[in-house]
């Protein structure tokens, strides 16, 4: 297909489609996934789990670096398990754990990237400003990447991921070693790309998924828990989220009874919100606004157990 | 816990890390091929242990005392190299994994962490010799010569020569390891050179391999049944090409008697071995980056506080950053800028050698163009090819050394395009610091030389792409490469002359070989590449 149409076709289908994918590691009876099966549009999709969940093995399945044990991966009709060139000229990809030369600086690095992405010079010069200034690293430019802190190092591989202006852009836990300052500008940048793009952002911070996502997808010892948009998953927990005041000795009790979302302590005793189907006591009152954190919460206990193997 | 649980806990961390890898199983394997080629049948066109001539060898009976001499000292002799490399990962392994970081603030001290290192490199490399022992016992029945087996006279030698040298051997890769200097390529190639000079100036000063003794009785034992052994020489090592038709002679060697002499050396040995096990904790960083990296040390304190300034940046409002989209033409690949942008990281790599580095190789080819060419192609042509030697052996292992590997991999056409480039960058290095003599031999007009130098150029970087990919690690070429060096181009092996240096193995037309073994190389790079790439 002559490439400019190919282009044309790819900003106007945007659809990564994951059908039935498993994943099991070699010399291993675990699956880290199991029938997972999803399909994700422009927009964000936050990936929600707790460790150990799967998120890492989908999103490295996603980036073409795992091959999936079962399933295929579909972007676009175009299955990336087998032709996974068709997604990487595409995609934009922050690993969770990933190093950088130390003895390049920012600069020298994103060139190189970029030249490995088939960015053009002349054009990724131009980007590569625009990206250093937008993480905050255009004054320490030419500094050794050796010399970066954690924090610098997962901004640079933010720029890197942006590189080729991506039409997929999967990022694996982007904010963990990032500051309050750059966390935001994050959320903001993703938001800003996400209208005509596909993104996937798994993390296990869900402010990060609520200030961003569109959609969201929750996993747990690899299978799909739930997919539904923020306000679907926030109703879910409508009229389950109380506040109630107890004496600090009852605390254990209610630790081991019930699924605490928060604790306060006052005067007056323990402010604790918690999960319940049914009011856990007569002077607990019902919470007005529930988190999607006790959203995401409630949806992981309610299905504890059912995923295991 | 006391010092003796915790040197324990130290010395089984360490040899259940590396004994549980398929790399081990695989060095075992290999154990298993030496020990079986170590006793050659005796219709076999080489030799191991004897004296020969032309038409004649002797070595003794394959009866336990002679197998068990004769593996063991090869062992000793190969292990002391190859050994070296097998263990020499314990504190990176540590650093790489941080936790050397938590080990680091346990009370535990610096002298039980080297010496329990150090005896875990031990084990494993005993379990090597384990296996090495039930191979040449199994060899002594294969051979079938004699079917008495006298299982003392066979396992002396590998308890008494060889495992007090692998303790040797284990504690200076642990010596090495700490010391910043001798961590990386340099202490692998450093080392390989110690092994090739220590070699003969231990059997003359310090019997390090204990072979003395052994050879003495061995001999004469053969003298007294073939005073012809006198006219002939010794052989110790590989040794081929015998022409048909030679005979073979045996004689019996009951072995020798363990005299407290012997028995002194080796307890001498294990001394040094400690010493060196523990010499190895002082002035060890404990993991801290602050005492090894050179930058930090090196840099004035107002440079530091201003990355830490910069780390705590001023906020720059959000609207002011718009990233532009970047138009389709602007997606095109071009390998010019990747192979420029390979060359550049082999640039930033070169900087450790200073600018002395720079000079050094400057007058490399500057010397490889104005000497007297046989002077240029013997001897500057393998230096030039010896200073880039910690650089080329990075190629096709720097995406796992530094992690980059997901970031790389998963760019489009990797294989076809950062690859190639990658290659193609290790053969302009070769061609560069190699360019003073291919001149001289153009101008000489030995069009035939300067096509020999041109396969050793492309031979190099693929014989390092290729142990890259497929090891992991850079070890592998820094000691196959200098090794090949020393016993090809430097002591004038027409058939290891890789790289031209010989007029008489460029005549013989040995590049030929060469160019077809860089064909395979490469394509074998490509082939793991690949695997690598398309993972899980």
């Amino acid at each position: 297909m002559h490439p400019t149409i190919r282009y044309a076709v790819q900003v106007r289908l945007l659809k990564l489609l994951i059908e039935n994918v498993s994943k099991r590691y070699k010399g291993s009876d675990f699956y880290a996934l199991r029938d997972l099966t999803l399909d994700v549009g422009p927009g964000i999709l936050g990936l929600l789990g707790p460790n150990g969940a799967g998120k890492s093995t989908l999103m490295r399945i996603i980036a073409t670096i795992t091959r999936p044990t079962h399933g295929k991966v579909r972007w676009n009709g175009i299955d990336i398990t087998q032709q996974p060139d068709e997604i990487r000229a595409v995609l934009g990809y922050l690993p969770q754990d990933f190093g950088v030369y130390p003895n390049l600086n920012a600069d020298e690095f994103l060139r190189y990237m970029a030249a490995i992405k088939g960015v053009a010079p002349e054009a990724a010069r131009e980007r590569i400003d625009d990206l250093l200034t937008f993480v905050n690293l255009l004054e320490v430019r030419k500094r050794p990447l050796g010399d970066y802190s954690g924090g610098m190092k997962q901004r640079i591989g933010i720029a890197q991921a942006l590189l080729n202006d991506p039409r997929i852009l999967v990022v694996d836990e982007p904010t963990v070693d990032l500051d309050t300052e750059g966390r935001v500008r994050f959320r903001h940048l993703l938001a800003e790309l996400a209208g005509e793009r596909v993104v996937i952002l798994s993390t296990h911070i869900v402010s990060d998924v609520e200030a961003t996502a569109n959609d969201i997808a929750i996993i747990n010892q690899g299978h799909l828990l739930a997919r539904s948009s923020p306000e679907e998953l926030l109703q879910s927990v409508e009229g389950k989220i109380w506040d109630w005041v107890i004496p600090s000795a009852e605390l254990p009790a209610a630790k081991q009874k019930y699924l605490l979302s928060s604790i306060v302590r006052h005067k007056d005793g323990l402010h604790i919100r918690l999960v319940s189907e049914t009011s856990p006591a007569q002077e607990a009152e019902l919470a007005s606004s529930p988190t999607l954190e006790e959203a995401y919460l409630y949806c992981i206990s309610t299905h504890r157990g059912a995923g295991a193997e | 816990m006391n010092r003796l649980q915790a040197l324990y806990a130290i010395m089984r961390a360490c040899y259940l890390n590396k004994v549980r890898t398929y790399r081990f199983l695989t060095i075992l394997g290999l154990t298993i091929v030496a020990g079986y080629i170590f006793v050659p049948a005796p219709e076999a066109n080489y030799v191991t242990l004897g004296w020969g001539s032309d038409t004649a060898f002797y070595r003794g009976v394959y009866n336990s005392a002679w197998i068990g001499a004769n593996v063991a000292m090869l062992t000793g002799v190969f292990l002391t190299l190859v050994g070296f490399y097998v263990v020499k990962d314990t504190v990176k392994r540590d650093e790489q994994t941080r936790v050397g970081q938590i080990i680091a603030t346990t009370p535990l001290s610096n002298p039980v962490y080297t010496l329990g290192n150090a005896l875990g490199n031990f084990t494993v490399l005993s379990t090597m010799i384990a296996v090495v022992f039930i191979t040449s016992l199994g060899m002594q029945l294969f051979r079938g010569e004699t079917f008495t087996i006298d299982l003392w006279a066979l396992m002396a030698p590998f308890l008494i020569l060889v495992l007090p040298l692998m303790f040797l051997v284990a504690a200076i890769a642990v010596l090495f390891e700490t010391r910043p200097s001798l961590r990386g390529g340099l202490g692998n190639i450093a080392y390989t050179f110690m092994w090739l000079i220590g070699l003969p100036l231990s059997s003359d000063l310090i019997d390090l391999f204990g072979l003395n003794a052994i050879l003495q009785s061995m001999s004469a034992s053969g003298l007294a049944q073939y005073p012809e052994i006198a006219h002939n020489s010794f052989i110790m090592g590989f040794s081929w090409g015998f022409p048909t038709g030679w005979t073979l002679s045996t004689f019996t060697w009951p072995g020798i008697q363990w005299t407290s002499e012997i028995l002194q050396t080796r307890l001498l040995l294990l001394g040094l071995a400690t010493g060196i096990a523990l010499l190895a904790s002082v002035r060890f960083s404990r993991f801290d980056p602050a005492r090894e990296s050179k930058k930090i040390r090196e840099a004035p304190p107002s440079d530091i506080l201003e990355v830490k300034e910069a780390y705590t940046y001023a906020v720059v409002p959000l609207k002011e950053v718009q990233l532009r989209p970047l138009g389709e033409k602007a997606l095109q690949f071009r390998f010019g800028p990747m192979l420029f942008a390979e060359c550049r990281l082999i640039l930033k790599e070169l900087k450790f050698l200073g600018g002395y580095g720079y000079a050094f190789a400057g007058a490399l080819i500057i010397s490889g163009l104005l000497l007297p060419l046989d002077g240029a192609r013997g001897m500057m042509l393998p230096l030039a090819w010896l200073l880039p030697v910690l650089i080329w052996s990075k190629l096709g292992t720097r995406e796992a050394r530094y992690q980059t590997d997901q970031l790389v991999f998963s760019s489009a056409n990797s294989l076809k395009r950062q690859l190639p480039a990658v290659w193609l960058a290790g053969v302009l290095l070769a061609m560069v610091t190699g360019s003073g003599v291919a001149l001289n031999l153009a101008l000489h007009g030995d069009w035939l030389g300067v096509i020999a130098w041109f396969v050793g150029a492309l031979f190099i970087p693929s014989l390092a792409l290729c142990l890259g990919v497929w090891t992991g690690s850079s070890k592998s070429f820094e000691f196959i490469y200098t090794l090949l060096w020393y016993i090809g181009p430097i002591n004038q092996i027409e058939s290891l002359d890789f790289m031209g240096a010989l007029p008489r193995s460029v005549e013989a037309g040995i590049w030929q070989y060469y160019l077809a073994i860089t064909v395979v190389l490469f394509g074998l790079a490509f082939i793991g590449r690949k695997f690598q790439i398309q993972r899980g």
